[in-house]
């Protein structure tokens, strides 16, 4: 019976001890350490600064090496793989996550949930994806988007839409539907919207008619990407969507940095912490030493010889030639073009030349070259410069004149490589000692898809075409 | 307890003797022990050669009829060495055994501290004394468990002052949690946490950069350490629940005792420590810095290239003359006239290290008191590194009254040092060193300026960021416990314990201005981190022992206990310092701060029925409830049950024969859990940094805005503990009057709903989520052995062993999931969990193949990198062992340590950039001549020609500096060609030491011990790089086995006397 006694109470005791076990376990359950819930602005912010990454981080960089504007040097192990096209399905992991989970997945939380309460929020989260698939599909030719970016409701694999689909106007799916929704999104009255993009937006400041401008621009890109399926439509389509385009170099759409740390520009960046990984290519840099072209101080750093260099594409050793210039790397705060007025004026003479309108091709295109030389220089371009690179007449417009000043206006940006392999222009030999004997024409699917996603459209071929690349 | 053991023991190993016939003479006699003179009461006194025997009685008296002549008596005591006296013709004997140091029936301490006899447990335990910790002449009471118990994995992370060991007790169990086995003191689990200082907008793996910092259990002083029990299995931790998944080690310290010898007792130690570097890659002095060399053409072709910031001494400014290269594949030396500089050797030294412990005990009829005070001040062989500790450690304990007793604890800690970089970093110590070139002699550091001098104006000259960007810490720690316990009656006995453990660590990393450690060029950088941690611990456990009848026993117990942890880390950051030499964050042009916050209550109550037959047959049942604050609430409690079983067969064998002293079977089966990290219940919303790996990348505050992300982690709130099975064997068996004792022990370990970061497809909108589902088996065999192959009363020779294998394997991921990346390491490598292989194999790129197996080559020459990756190696041993010989002659003892390790790989990324640089001496041997690679072209390869050559054998020769670079070195080679097997005999410990007794008691010394220690006296291995006992993630982080730059190993040798007064 005492035994009993006893263990009553330290039964009790014991028992006791969890009357209050709740909260004590409840109250540790929460994290003190994140938010549950966010306002869009917030996404918004942290959705054009994952753009700014992905326009001004490695997909930039590597692309500007294939298409020989820049050169990796064996400073760094990667950007020797770069050189030697020796591209992996982990090379470029990091930048596709960066697009789905950092833009794409963060721009549909904003219209998913607050989308109908704030459509200019939704509209500008619109544009972005538009961008980013934009990019996604250049690259990697059939992407996930209408399947996809399903996790939170416990769905992990998505079925990858065909370029074709994603470029196909009738298709509701399509990029031009995606801008077209923002356009109508954009176009509410603010008094539709509970809240206003202001300073969260980089980009504009919250100016939805610039946002407008810019999505047409970005419409009349992807039009024209499809030069070579549809000649004459995509010209037509192009020089529509253009019209209601970007008008000024002023109203840019553009990546913002600034000068701390987390904000620079990540040409900047790069240079400061990976010195002599990356200098000019030999090719653009004696392009522009030929045409005596006054952006080559702007876009190139002087060698330690003081003059201007490049890196043969087939020699990674070569560190003693020029770093990449003040236009992308003397400010952390330098801002770079997304879709610029420059590149407009380029795909309207291109256009307009596929359109059989050779006049309008060649005003475009010196009113384009000039515009570049502005835009990179701060001065306008000598008169013998304009009589040689911008004193085109519809007798001599070529092609190929406008795509060669295009590879040097595009200088820094992903563009140039999509139109290297759309238009062949300008005449790149490839690297003679690389892993293939071509320069790759896309990027291999990442390992993550391959694995993770039995739906997974897999090509893991540098020398397979997308789509637009007939 | 012991003697009452030991008499039950006796008892019964005498009844099992069957008694001779009443014939001839009687002889009785007395037994004594030789020590202290006290009789000892159960002492088996058999008649050699017959099965005639008895035992003594309480008094120690015996009393034999013999039935041979001439006899001789053989008296074996539990804890005593045996005796063999001839009976001669004498009636009367008194007889002295001596105490043996291993006994039979060894007590020792179990899960919540309750001491049992060894005979009685299920499972398999090592026990280390304090001897085993001081004489591994390590500070750090984890390093010190290093080779001496089967089944335990230490590894350092490098040599230097403070860097953290990680232990693994039977492999890992465990994807995302904690793979280290839990830390007990004195009854109260102890944090070892090894936190990296790295702010939350860090965007990498944190524990690829910065210093080596320390796992806390160094803050305890191994000098108060009096015992160390590892509990390695699920059923040995059991009553630990979720925090027991990979085992727990308990450590016991010195306290004073209470009715012992009264008086004080003072013991005063010094010892003093020289420390070097044991081992570097081999390096080359024939070549200069630059470019264009390793080719047939030779110094022709080759330009030498330094650093020369210019008139200014400031890189990045007009006047630059060059900014150096990282490449040493420049001309000569010869050729320059310039003369080779060993950067390295100049750059190590000896560290010279003192380490002083005053203990004081003392004791009354019903108190004991002990106090200790340690200070250790440790300098590294890296030039400014350091560690001080000062602990301070008081323990008294004393009887209230007949039935209460109290007592406790607190010990004081401060822990404070200097710490060098170390790895993937521009400051790194070992990556502007080893790539330094010879031609630029890097001992001047700095310019009349203040800037750096450096030979790249890229990396950091590895004198100027061990003087200029030092990384420094203060902690102070305080570790505490009382306890009470009531004895009730003569079963019930009633125990309250509660421990804290609360520290708080200031850490400071300076980068002085043009240091490349602040990541954007030179700017000037402080640091500020403050962890602070603090964990209350309390337990109750009321605990019975019953006589059932004359054949069964039973003891229980039950009780409950809780645990508040909470962590807090405060992280600040300036950049861009106006003046020079001033660290403080006033001095910053740009801040930047970031907190992160952990809070973990548990509770849980827990029982444990122990039955014994006889002390024969043992049978224990635990079950323990748990609830966690890391689960939702709903479904937040669970139950780890345990069976253990030991069966001590040679008790049942009536005709044993007499060299089988002891035999003993033992099994058990368990389960323990691991519970989630903790707030992975809930997707939130975190700020993301963005980063191709290459620049620290964009993140928030953004200008002047904030930011916030979904997570790319998705978290679901039905979460399950990891549940841990083990099923163990195990076989103890005693030979030759203890001179041989072997234990052997199989175990089988599945983790079941592990919790695992599932990888998934980005295009899901999230990189991974965190979900239950995966398995992990490691199964394995321990051999402890000790063998005494000659003893006499003056010199004794003793061998102990220990073996052990571990398998593991990922036996099962969640569906759709083959493999996945355990923790990011490097883009061309890392370390993942594959379904069917080890865990933690090295994944990563690799060559293509034939199906023969031959390299494929191209047209240049050189091997073909696959575009997909491979599993390219297994960081797992084959196999460990231990072997110390002990050598005791009348008052010297010789000990040694060897540590053999069979297999396992490193991923030795250090020597594939300094082969990709011209630093190794391998690219120097033939710098001008060509190297053919074995293989065969890849099909469709042509020759100049335009022949079609594919599958033929390579006749391509290719230059050094290919070769070097983009095949053996990383721009270009797969990562498969890095991986080095490891293979390493070690002297891990070696000591001598003599104890000069001092007999007369008017002298105030009663001995003086003077003693020599050598650690890691020599390390034979294959090994191209450091001491591969190294980790660059070290022990905070659930991978192993990466080499990139990683701080060296040490070797020492230390000194020491110590007085007892």
């Amino acid at each position: 019976m005492k035994k009993i006694t006893y263990i009553f109470f330290i039964a009790l005791g014991t028992g006791g001890f969890f009357t209050s076990c709740d909260n004590y376990l409840e109250d540790k359950i929460a994290s003190p350490n994140d938010p549950t819930e966010v306002s869009p602005d917030l996404l918004l912010s942290n959705t054009e600064v994952a753009t700014f990454a992905t326009f001004g981080g490695q997909l930039a960089r590597q692309t500007q090496i294939f298409t020989q504007q820049i050169a990796g040097t064996s400073a760094g192990s990667q950007t020797v793989q770069f050189m030697n096209y020796n591209i992996t399905e982990l090379t470029n992991e990091n930048e596709w996550e960066v697009i789905y989970n950092g833009v794409l997945m963060n721009a549909k939380l904003i219209v998913d949930n607050s989308g109908s309460a704030n459509p200019h929020y939704a509209g500008m989260a619109k544009v972005l994806t538009a961008l980013n698939l934009g990019l996604a599909t250049d690259l990697w030719g059939d992407v996930p988007y209408s399947q996809a970016l399903t996790g939170l409701d416990g769905e992990f694999e998505a079925s990858y839409d065909t370029q074709q689909s994603l470029l196909d106007d009738s298709n509701g799916g399509s990029i031009f539907a995606l801008l077209d929704a923002a356009i109508a999104d954009l176009s509410r009255p603010a008094s539709d919207n509970v809240q206003i993009p202001a300073g969260d937006d980089f980009i504009y400041g919250g100016d939805v008619s610039k946002w407008i401008a810019a999505a047409h621009s970005l419409k009349a890109r992807y039009y024209n990407r499809l030069s070579q399926r549809d000649a004459a439509g995509s010209a037509a389509s192009a020089l529509a969507s253009m019209a209601s385009g970007i008008t000024s170099s002023a109203d840019d759409f553009n990546m913002i940095f600034g000068p701390n740390g987390a904000e620079q520009n990540q040409w900047y960046a790069f240079n400061q912490q990976r010195g002599d990984y990356i200098k000019m290519g030999e090719f653009f840099v004696d392009l522009l030493n030929t045409n005596a072209d006054p952006r080559l101080p702007f876009y190139a750093a002087q060698d330690p010889q003081g003059n201007y260099s490049g890196t043969p594409k087939d020699d990674v050793d070569s560190i003693q030639t020029s770093n990449v210039g003040s236009y992308l790397n003397s400010l952390a705060a330098t801002a770079l073009p997304l879709v610029s007025f420059v590149e407009m004026k380029f795909i309207e003479a291109e256009a307009q030349l596929r359109a059989g309108a050779p006049l309008a091709a060649a005003t475009a295109y010196n009113e384009a070259v000039i515009e570049s030389v502005t835009q990179v220089t701060g001065a306008a371009p000598s008169a013998a410069f304009i009589a040689a690179f911008a004193a085109e007449t519809p007798a001599t417009i070529t092609l190929e004149t406008i795509m060669t000043q295009k590879y040097i206006a595009m200088f820094g940006q992903c563009e140039a490589y999509s139109d290297f392999r759309r238009t062949g222009f300008p005449a790149l030999t490839p690297n003679p000692i690389g892993n293939i004997t071509t320069i790759p024409v896309r990027l291999v699917t990442p390992q993550n898809e391959r694995l993770y996603n039995p739906k997974a459209t897999i090509v893991g071929d540098l020398t397979t075409p997308v789509y637009w690349d007939n | 307890m012991k003697n009452k053991a030991t008499l039950l023991t006796v008892l019964l190993f005498a009844l099992c003797v069957q008694l001779g016939y009443a014939q001839s003479r009687t002889i009785s006699g007395v037994v004594n022990d030789s020590e202290t003179g006290e009789t000892i009461p159960g002492v088996a006194v058999i008649e050699k050669g017959t099965t005639n025997g008895t035992a003594t009685k309480f008094d120690g008296k015996f009393s034999i009829t013999l039935k041979s002549s001439p006899a001789i008596l053989v008296f074996t005591a539990i804890g005593y060495e045996a005796k063999e006296v001839p009976a001669g013709s004498q009636d009367n004997m008194t007889v002295s055994l001596k105490p043996s140091s291993e006994q039979l029936d060894e007590v020792v301490v179990t899960a919540l501290g309750i001491s049992k006899d060894k005979k009685a447990l299920g499972y398999s335990v090592s026990s280390l004394g304090a001897d085993d910790i001081a004489n591994s002449g390590e500070n750090n009471i984890i390093s010190s468990l290093n080779a001496k118990a089967p089944g335990i994995q230490v590894v350092g992370s490098s040599g230097t002052p403070g860097a953290s060991s990680k232990i693994l007790i039977r492999g890992n169990a465990t994807f995302t949690g904690e793979n280290q086995p839990l830390i007990v003191v004195d009854g109260i689990p102890i944090d070892n946490q090894t936190v990296q200082s790295s702010p939350r907008d860090y965007p990498f793996n944190e524990n690829l950069q910065g210093v080596n910092n320390s796992n806390r259990g160094i803050d305890i002083n191994p000098d108060d350490i009096e015992s160390v029990t590892v509990l390695k299995g699920p059923a040995a931790a059991a009553l630990y629940g979720a925090r027991a998944g990979n085992g727990v080690i308990i450590y016991t310290t010195k306290r004073g005792k209470a009715g012992g010898k009264k008086g004080l007792g003072v013991t005063v130690s010094q010892n003093i420590t020289f420390t070097q570097v044991n081992k570097l890659p081999e390096l080359q002095t024939t070549y200069a810095q630059g470019v264009g060399g390793g080719t047939p053409a030779g110094d022709g072709a080759a330009t030498f290239i330094e650093g020369d910031p210019g008139a200014d001494n400031t890189y990045f400014t007009g006047d630059d003359g060059s900014l150096g290269t990282s490449s040493s594949w420049g001309p000569s030396m010869s050729s320059l006239g310039l003369s080779s500089v060993d950067n390295p050797d100049n750059f190590f030294q000896t560290g010279v290290s003192s380490n002083t412990n005053v203990s004081i005990t003392g004791g009354t009829e019903s108190t004991g008191i002990r106090l200790s005070v340690g200070y250790l001040k440790d300098n590294g062989v890296v030039p400014n590194t350091n560690l001080d500790r000062l602990s301070v450690r008081l323990t008294a304990d004393t009887k209230i009254s007949e039935k209460i007793q109290v007592g406790g604890t607190v010990n004081y800690i401060n822990n404070q040092g200097t710490k060098a970089q170390n790895g993937s970093n521009l400051a790194g110590i070992m990556l502007g060193l080893l790539r330094a070139p010879t031609s630029y002699d890097i001992s001047q550091y700095e310019y009349d300026n203040g800037n750096q001098r450096t030979y790249f104006a890229f990396y950091d000259n590895p004198h100027f960021t061990a003087n200029r960007n030092p990384f420094t810490n203060n902690l102070n720690r305080v570790l505490g416990n009382v306890f009470i316990n009531y004895k009730v009656n003569d079963w019930l006995n009633l125990n309250y314990k509660v421990g804290t453990d609360a520290y708080t660590d200031n850490r400071k990393q300076v980068f002085a201005i043009s240091s490349f450690g602040d990541d954007i060029g030179g700017v000037g950088q402080v640091n500020v981190n403050s962890l602070s941690n603090r964990q209350v611990y309390g337990d109750f456990i009321a605990s019975t022992n019953l006589k059932i009848n004359d054949d069964w026993g039973f003891s229980g117990l039950v009780g409950h206990n809780f645990n508040m942890t909470r962590f807090n880390d405060q992280f600040s950051r300036g950049r861009t310092l106006a003046i020079r030499d001033f660290y403080n964050l006033s001095n910053a042009t740009e801040l930047y701060s970031s907190e992160y916050q952990k809070d973990i209550n548990t509770a849980a109550v827990f029982a444990q029925a122990e039955f014994d037959w006889k002390s024969i047959w043992f049978l224990t049942l635990t079950a323990r409830n748990e609830w966690s604050s890391t689960f939702e609430l709903d479904d937040n409690n669970f139950m780890y049950p345990s069976v253990s079983t030991s069966l001590v067969f040679t008790d049942l064998w009536d005709d044993k024969p007499d060299w089988f002293n002891f035999g003993k079977v033992r099994y058990s089966w368990a389960q323990t859990g691991i519970s989630p990290i903790e707030y992975s219940t809930r997707t939130l919303y975190t700020i993301e940094t963005y980063t191709d790996g290459f620049t620290n990348g964009l993140t928030f505050p953004y200008l002047g805005q904030n930011g916030f992300a979904i997570n790319q982690r998705l978290f679901t709130k039905d979460l399950q503990p990891e549940i841990l099975t083990g099923n163990e064997f195990g076989l103890n068996m005693i030979f030759f009057d203890r001179l041989i004792d072997f234990d052997f022990t199989y175990y089988h370990q599945k983790t079941s709903d592990a919790l695992l970061y599932r990888p998934l497809a980005s295009s899901s909108g999230f990189a991974e989520a965190y979900v239950n589902g995966g398995e992990i088996v490691n199964k394995g065999y321990e051999i402890a052995m000790g063998i005494t192959p000659y003893t006499n009363d003056n010199f004794k020779w003793k061998i102990d062993l220990n073996w052990s294998r571990n398998i593991s394997e990922t036996t099962q991921l969640v569906p759709g999931v083959d493999q996945f990346s355990i923790e990011t390491a490097f883009g061309s490598i890392g370390s993942f969990a594959i379904v069917g292989q080890p865990y933690g194999v090295f994944f990563g790129t690799v060559w293509e193949k034939n199906d023969n197996g031959d390299l494929l080559i191209g047209a240049n020459g050189l091997p073909i990198q696959a575009a997909i990756t491979e599993g390219v190696g297994d960081p797992n041993p084959d196999w460990l062992g231990g072997i110390r010989n002990t050598f005791t002659y009348k008052g010297v003892q010789l000990s040694f340590l060897f540590d053999i390790r069979q297999g396992g790989d490193i991923w030795n990324g250090t020597y594939a950039r300094l082969n990709n640089l011209g630093r190794t001496q391998e690219s120097a041997e033939n710098r001008e001549g060509t190297y053919l690679i074995e293989g065969v072209y890849a099909p469709g390869t042509t020759d100049g020609n335009g022949n079609d050559i594919g599958g033929q054998a390579n006749t391509t020769e290719v230059n050094a500096i290919d070769y070097f670079r983009r095949y053996k070195g990383d721009a270009g080679g797969a990562s498969e060609e890095f991986v080095e097997e490891v293979n390493w005999v070690r002297l891990r410990d070696v000591n001598l030491s003599y104890r000069f007794n001092f007999k007369d008691p008017k002298n105030p010394i009663n001995y003086l011990d003077i003693s020599f220690n050598g650690r890691n006296l020599f390390l034979i291995t294959d090994y191209k790089g450091v001491d591969p006992e190294t980790s660059l993630t070290g022990a905070g982080s659930n991978i192993g086995g990466f080499d990139y730059f990683n701080n060296p190993g040490a070797r020492s040798y230390s000194f020491g006397l110590k007085f007892g007064f």
